[in-house]
C-alpha cells in the first residue's frame, strides 16, 4: 500500500496479521499507524516490530500554535480507533490555574476527551512508572516523555527507545515497537565512565551536567546511594540537557551489579570527573537567587515521599515567596490525608498536580517574575529561570 | 576550530530520511532541543514558528526557515516530533537536516509529516567529524536523495 523512500536495504519483516493492517483491514488510519511505525523502523534497520507491554503518552498539552497532532488525534478518535495496551497519559497543563491560561490552551478539554475516547488512562502523570504503569525488568515499553523513558531503562531495566510524540499513540493502538536501539542487549552497554568527586551530592545538577557532557552517549556512575526521587529527577535532568535515554549507577541500578557489567566487558569511549565546583557551577549565585519571586518544586511531579520531605521545612513557617508544589495526582490525594498538608497550606505554599513547565511558560500572570527551581528539567526548559539546590531554594523560600 | 576546505566539492551520508534539496547551511556543534526551541511563547507569533528560543543554545533567536541545519545530535523533550510534524507539513523549517548521529526523535518527527501528509524533508547522517571540517555557515548546500551533500 504505502512506498517507502528509503530502507530499501533489507526492509522490514512484518507477521501476516501486521502486514493486513499496514494494508487497511482495520481502517485506513490503523494502516497509517502501522506505516508511521514501519518508517520509524526502518531508518534504523528494525528487522520487525514487536509487542509491548504498555504506553505512556507525551502529548497531553494543547498548544495552539501546533495542528498536525492534534488533527491526527481527531482523526484516530472518529475513526473509533481505541488503544490495544495499558496506555497512560503526561500531566496536565494547568489550565484551571488561570483564565488567561484557558485561553492560550484552549482546546485542551476536547483533546483530553479525546485522548480519553482513544481508551487512554487518565492518570495525568509524568511518573506513571511509580503509580499505575509500573513495568518490570525487561519488559518491553512503547513509550514517549523523556524522563519517563531514561527511568524505565536505567532504574528498573524495562526497554524502551525515546518515542516521539503522536509515535507513541501509534504504538498504544498497535501494541507494537520497531525492533532497535534500546530494545538489543547490543546498545545498553554504558558508554563513558563518570567518576564523581563530590561530598555534597546534588543530584539534579549532576544530570543537568551529564546531559550535558554525554549528550546521547550512557554514563556509568560510580556508585553512591541515589534515592528513588534523586534516580527520578537525575535522569529527567539529563534527559533535558541532552538525549540520554540510559544511565548506570555501579552497585545500584539492575544492569550494572559491577562496573564491567555495566560497560558489556567493552572499554568506555573516555572517562569524565565531575567535581563539587562542577555542580556549584549549576547554581545560581545568592544574589540572583533571591532576586526570585517564585519558587517552583516538581519537574517531574513530586511523589509523596519528596512531598512529605520537602514539606516538613515549612511546618510553623510562612513562605516569603510564592511557592509551588506539584505533586503526582494520585501522590496528592494521599499528601491531602496527612496532617502536613494542612500546615504546609499554612505556610502559604500553593499545591498543584499539573505540569509546572507547561503551567508557567506561557507566564501570563507571571510576566517577567523570575523563577528559582531545584528542578534541573525545569530549568533546562522555562524562560526566565535560575537554579538552586535544595538547601539553597528552601533559604529563597524563607524557610531555612 | 575547522576551516572549510575548498578542495572537497562533496560528502556522502547515509539518507536516513532521502529526499531533494538546497538551501544555506545553517552550522552548530551544539546538540538540539526543538522542544526547548520552539515550544515558547515567542513561536506563537506570525513567521516564528521556527526560530530557536532555547537560551541555553547558541543559535538562539535564529530562523531555521529555508536552512540546511547541521548539527551533532537531537536532545531533550519527546515533543520533538510535535514540532518538527508541525514544521515539515506546513514547510515552514529546515530544507534538510544533516546530522552526526539521527536519533528517534528527529526521524519522527519527519517520518510522520510523510505519512499523515504526503510532506517530508531529507535527513542524512554523516558520522564524524567532515560536516563540521567542510560545511561553513551560510554557503549553499544541495542534498541528494542518495545522501550525497554538494558544496558550492
Amino acid at each position: 500500500m504505502y512506498n517507502y523512500s528509503f530502507a530499501e536495504e533489507g526492509g522490514m519483516q512484518l507477521t501476516e496479521e501486521q502486514q493486513a493492517l499496514l494494508d487497511g483491514a482495520e481502517g485506513p488510519e490503523m494502516a497509517q499507524c502501522m506505516d508511521t511505525l514501519v518508517r520509524y523502523g526502518s531508518a534504523f534497520k528494525a528487522p520487525r516490530l514487536v509487542p509491548i507491554k504498555s504506553a505512556h503518552l507525551t502529548g497531553s498539552f494543547r498548544i495552539s500554535s501546533f495542528k498536525a497532532y492534534y488533527e491526527i488525534v481527531e482523526r484516530l478518535v472518529a475513526a473509533g480507533i481505541r488503544v490495544k495496551v495499558k496506555t497512560t497519559l503526561n500531566p496536565r497543563p494547568g489550565y484551571d490555574f488561570s483564565l488567561q491560561n484557558r485561553l492560550v490552551l484552549k482546546g485542551q478539554r476536547r483533546h483530553e476527551d479525546n485522548l480519553e475516547a482513544l481508551g487512554v488512562t487518565p492518570n495525568y502523570s509524568c511518573v506513571s512508572y511509580l503509580d499505575v504503569n509500573r513495568p518490570e525488568f525487561g519488559d518491553i515499553l512503547g513509550w514517549a516523555e523523556s524522563s519517563a523513558v531514561i527511568y524505565a531503562n536505567s532504574v528498573i531495566g524495562a526497554r524502551s527507545n525515546r518515542n516521539s510524540i503522536m509515535v507513541d499513540i501509534c504504538q498504544a493502538v498497535t501494541g507494537l515497537t520497531p525492533e532497535f536501539g534500546l530494545l538489543l542487549d547490543e546498545n545498553r552497554a554504558g558508554q563513558i565512565r563518570v567518576k564523581l568527586d563530590a561530598d555534597v551530592m546534588d543530584a539534579q545538577a549532576l544530570g543537568f551536567l551529564l546531559g550535558r557532557h554525554c549528550v546521547d552517549r550512557s554514563p556509568v556512575l560510580d556508585h553512591y546511594p541515589f534515592s528513588v526521587a534523586e534516580l527520578k529527577n537525575m535522569g529527567a535532568a539529563m534527559a533535558a540537557s541532552g538525549g540520554v535515554s540510559l544511565f548506570h549507577v555501579i552497585g545500584l541500578t539492575p544492569e550494572a551489579p559491577t562496573e564491567e557489567a555495566a560497560f558489556l566487558g567493552r572499554e568506555p569511549e573516555k572517562t569524565i570527573t565531575l567535581t563539587q565546583d562542577d555542580l556549584t557551577g549549576v547554581r545560581a549565585s545568592g544574589q540572583v537567587q533571591s532576586d526570585s519571586k517564585i519558587v517552583a518544586f516538581g519537574c517531574p511531579q513530586m511523589t509523596l515521599e519528596e512531598a512529605e520531605q520537602i514539606g516538613r521545612h515549612f511546618v510553623g513557617k510562612r513562605v516569603k515567596r510564592r511557592v509551588l508544589f506539584h505533586l503526582m495526582p494520585s501522590a496528592l490525594r494521599e499528601f491531602e490525608q496527612t496532617p502536613l498538608f494542612a500546615e504546609v497550606l499554612k505556610a502559604g505554599v500553593e499545591v498543584h498536580e499539573h505540569c509546572p513547565l507547561a503551567a508557567m511558560s506561557v507566564r501570563i500572570g507571571l510576566g517577567k517574575q523570575q523563577v528559582l527551581t531545584n528542578s534541573g528539567k525545569l530549568y533546562y526548559y522555562l524562560e526566565g529561570t535560575e537554579y538552586g539546590d535544595l538547601d539553597d531554594v528552601l533559604k529563597v523560600c524563607g524557610v531555612l | 576550530m575547522s576551516v572549510a576546505n575548498s578542495e572537497i566539492t562533496s560528502l556522502k551520508g547515509r539518507p536516513i530520511i532521502a529526499g531533494e534539496a538546497s538551501g544555506p547551511a545553517l552550522v552548530t556543534r551544539q546538540a538540539v532541543n526543538f522542544t526547548a526551541a520552539m515550544c515558547k511563547p515567542a513561536n506563537l507569533l506570525p513567521g516564528r514558528k521556527a526560530q530557536m528560543w532555547d537560551v541555553h543554545h547558541e543559535l538562539y533567536k535564529v530562523y531555521l526557515d529555508g536552512v540546511v541545519l547541521v548539527f551533532p545530535a537531537c536532545i531533550g523533550s519527546t515533543h520533538t516530533g510535535l514540532v518538527l510534524l508541525d514544521l515539515v507539513a506546513e514547510g515552514k523549517g529546515p530544507a534538510a537536516l544533516l546530522v552526526q548521529d539521527a536519533d528517534s526523535l528527529l526521524v519522527s518527527g519527519v517520518a510522520l509529516a510523510e505519512t499523515w501528509y504526503e510532506r517530508s524533508i531529507p535527513i542524512v547522517e554523516v558520522p564524524g567529524d567532515d560536516l563540521f571540517e567542510h560545511i561553513e555557515t551560510g554557503q549553499p548546500l544541495q542534498v541528494q536523495r542518495d545522501g550525497t551533500i554538494l558544496l558550492r
